[in-house]
């Protein structure tokens, strides 16, 4: 029976590779026959020996190396067939070894970078971390993110802008302001570099804090229903709360009638202690950890007690609190239920305010989601937009929200450069040590083994001053010429003699 | 008594054609087997054997080996006075100081006699040792003759290079470089104009350009051109002369000078 589908399979596979001319790579296979990875890395090996030992008909392929080079670093490289035994030189160890692609020919490796993505659903490796970029988020990444992202902005609050003011006056003030302020923090962010990114950060939360003296100022009406525009942002995202995240909430609601004193100790200890991880998270871009999050949630409900209405809000949040749980393994259907957990998550919010917070909590769950359900991230965007569209009121402005954040929690400078350049088409510039550089296609000569002179078409990042354009190519051609020449001149012409004997 | 007849003078003119660019002189050495020349260039660099067989001539009979030492200069003299159509008759007497040519236009309404006296010429044959060659390359000898001739005006020497795939002649020089690559013809309609590479290894040989743009002087004998080389051995260029024989010429190769 298995072995039925698997010849199927092959069939499939031969013709992928002989009749459709395809560059069969392992993650295509799998995406297109709908299996897992490991499955597919199988069907190519099985398809490469047999065809190897059949010998009728020699098809190329690629091997993909993993492991540790010598100096101790990690190192992927997809190689020829033919350049096996040179590659695996360079490592000292190797992890992980197998068939990247299959194909009839290959005159270059780089073709492979043309070929479809696989399903990350189908993947070996599920990270909870993992982003599927959109191709117009790759845009934002590798044309500056300002363009689009104000772009993006416009239109988002354009759509937002109407349906705020049918809620209620006051609440459209209200949040044209907080608009207009999100906005300017969010545009100097994404205009910001990665070097720039933590300056950028403390900024946006000196903006927040003034939101929050704001909202102070405002009525506790006012401050409930601005906080319902920037909730959802976490809540629909999140929409797996994890336990941890309850037990904070009962915690938080005992603490806040029992003592004011320590919350106000403990206050500045979260919010350091929150700014440090997030600091580091924007430099290294590492996966976002617990502790953050934890904190983050933390201040958000710890602030608003020690400013006022303590109780009543406390309250709200205690009874919200165990209805969100549930209403988010529901996926927040019944307005009901939403709205009390929106009005206490609103409260939350309005206190903190941090963007940076609610990012955090947002793609961490967001990770978590994909683990506890198996669905990839298709089935996740849906979901976001359905409890957007449940939450009209207000949430477009979390939209907006949202959407100004996207860009700026991908801006993770030195991973995602690195993805960029092996990536299916890398960009035509790149920033390397202040430099520009520009990805040129330039001729390499050299001489081979077989005295052949060769010429291999090459993608090379080049500094864009045009004197280092020229040399190096110039440079390469006369030098090669030369050697031919000399070697040439080194010959010495020999009689016959030598060879023929006088009889 | 010597004598040799051929109903197609050109084939005698376009020998001469391809011999006398390398030799002034030459020894004919006539047996009953037919014609043989073996000499080099005055430099020793090359060799020139042609062999003509005596069942291909029209006429034939050597009762004694005789041995015609020629002036390849007098004798090309000589051979343009016959004209295309024409009969050559080679004669020559046993220990005679001259040898006699006799063209006859068709219908024999035209006779002429021209005799050139022969030279005393020092006999130096070598031996040319049986050799099983690494490749052996057959093309159209006007192909051959085009890349010599293009070649040379980029370097003195050309490397020929030999893989299985195909043979690769290349140059360098002081204007640049020139690299030429003939793959292995996959259909062989035509064997003449057919590249077959027959290898047992790869080589690569360097020769000066200017003995093999006199070897190709013998492109109107043939069709096809065969080369033969081996490693550090002088690479054979082989013309057929149709069912008459061959011309083959050897070249001694560059090598590295060791001095450097």
């Amino acid at each position: 029976m298995i072995r039925k589908q698997i010849d199927i399979y092959l069939e499939a596979l031969a013709g992928y590779i002989n009749d459709d001319d395809k560059l069969v790579t392992y993650k295509w296979l799998s995406k297109e026959l709908g299996i897992h990875v490991n499955l597919s890395k199988q069907l190519l090996f099985e398809y490469w020996e047999t065809q190897r030992v059949q010998k009728n008909h020699v098809i190329s392929a690629t091997f993909l190396l993993m492991g540790y080079v010598k100096e101790r670093e990690m190192r992927v490289e997809v190689v020829k067939e033919d350049h096996m035994a040179s590659a695996k030189e360079k490592f000292e160890k190797i992890i992980s070894e197998h068939i990247y692609s299959l194909q009839k020919t290959l005159p270059e490796i780089e073709l492979l970078a043309i070929t479809d993505k696989g399903d990350s659903q189908l993947s070996a490796v599920h990270s909870s971390q993992s982003v599927l970029r959109s191709d117009h988020e790759m845009e934002v990444l590798r044309w500056g993110s300002a363009l689009l992202a104000n772009k993006q902005m416009k239109n988002n609050t354009q759509i937002t802008a109407p349906k705020v003011r049918a809620n209620a006056n006051t609440e459209s003030k209200l949040t044209d302001q907080a608009k207009n302020v999100k906005e300017s923090g969010a545009k100097s962010t994404t205009n910001k570099t990665a070097a720039a990114n933590s300056s950028a950060k403390t900024q946006k939360t000196a903006f927040n804090n003034f939101f929050a003296k704001a909202i102070d100022k405002q009525s506790k009406e006012k401050t409930s229903v601005k906080g319902v525009k920037s909730k959802p942002v976490a809540s629909s995202s999140s929409l797996t709360t994890t336990s941890p995240h309850k037990n904070n909430w009962f915690e938080e609601k005992k603490k806040p009638i029992s003592s004011d004193n320590k919350e106000a100790k403990e206050n500045p200890e979260n919010i350091s202690d929150s700014k440090k991880p997030k600091l580091n998270e924007d430099k290294e871009k590492s996966p976002k950890t617990n502790l953050p999050k934890k904190n983050a949630w933390f201040e958000a409900k710890k602030k608003p007690p020690s400013t006022s209405d303590k109780e009543a809000k406390v309250q709200v949040e205690s009874c919200s609190d165990s209805k969100k749980a549930n209403v988010e393994k529901f996926e927040e259907k019944s307005p009901q239920t939403e709205k009390v957990s929106k009005q206490e998550s609103a409260v939350k919010n309005l206190s903190s305010g941090k963007t940076g917070d609610k990012k955090k909590v947002a793609s961490s769950s967001r990770g978590k989601k994909r683990k506890t359900s198996s669905k990839g991230e298709n089935t996740n965007k849906k979901r976001k937009r359905i409890v957007v569209i449940s939450s009209d009121e207000s949430s477009d402005d979390s939209e907006t929200r949202d959407d100004i954040e996207e860009p700026d929690s991908s801006e993770e400078p030195p991973q995602v450069v690195e993805r960029v350049k092996s990536s299916p088409s890398p960009p035509l510039v790149k920033c390397e040590g202040g430099r520009r550089k520009v990805r040129k296609l330039v001729d390499k000569t050299f001489v081979d083994e077989d005295g052949y002179f060769v010429t291999q078409k090459e993608y090379v990042y080049e500094s864009c001053s045009d004197k280092e354009e020229e040399m190096p190519v110039e440079a390469a051609k006369p030098s090669t010429a030369d050697v031919a020449a000399k070697t040439a001149n080194k010959r010495k012409q020999v009689s016959l003699l030598n060879f023929f004997k006088k009889s | 008594m010597f004598e040799a007849r051929l109903v197609q003078s050109a084939i005698l003119k376009k020998v001469l054609e391809a011999i006398k660019d390398l030799l002034t002189e030459a020894t004919f050495d006539c047996s009953d087997s037919g014609i043989q020349l073996q000499a080099m260039d005055n430099a020793h660099v090359s060799l020139v054997s042609l062999n003509l067989r005596s069942d291909g001539f029209d006429k034939y009979r050597c009762d004694r080996n005789l041995s015609m030492g020629m002036n390849l200069g007098n004798m090309t003299k000589i051979m343009k006075c016959a004209g295309a159509e024409d009969t050559v008759t080679m004669k020559a007497q046993d220990n005679a100081d001259v040898v006699a040519f006799m063209f006859e236009s068709k219908n024999q309404e035209k006779v002429s006699d021209y005799e050139m006296k022969l030279m005393n010429l020092d006999q130096e044959h070598l031996g040319i040792p049986e050799t099983d060659y690494s490749c052996i390359v057959k093309m159209p000898s006007q192909e051959f003759a085009r890349i010599c001739r293009d070649l040379s005006q980029f370097g003195e020497s050309m490397a020929i290079s030999c893989t299985k795939e195909g043979v690769k002649f290349s140059s360098a020089g002081d204007i640049g470089s020139a690299n030429i690559k003939l793959a292995q013809t996959a259909n062989v309609d035509a064997e003449e104009e057919a590249v077959v590479i027959e290898m047992q290894e790869p080589v690569s040989l360097t020769f000066a350009c200017r003995y093999l743009n006199s070897f190709t002087k013998a492109t109107p004998l043939s069709a096809q051109v065969q080369l033969s080389m081996s490693a550090d051995v002088p690479l054979v260029v082989e013309y057929k002369i149709g069912e008459l024989g061959h011309i083959r010429y050897y070249l001694a190769p560059k090598i590295e000078d060791e001095d450097n």
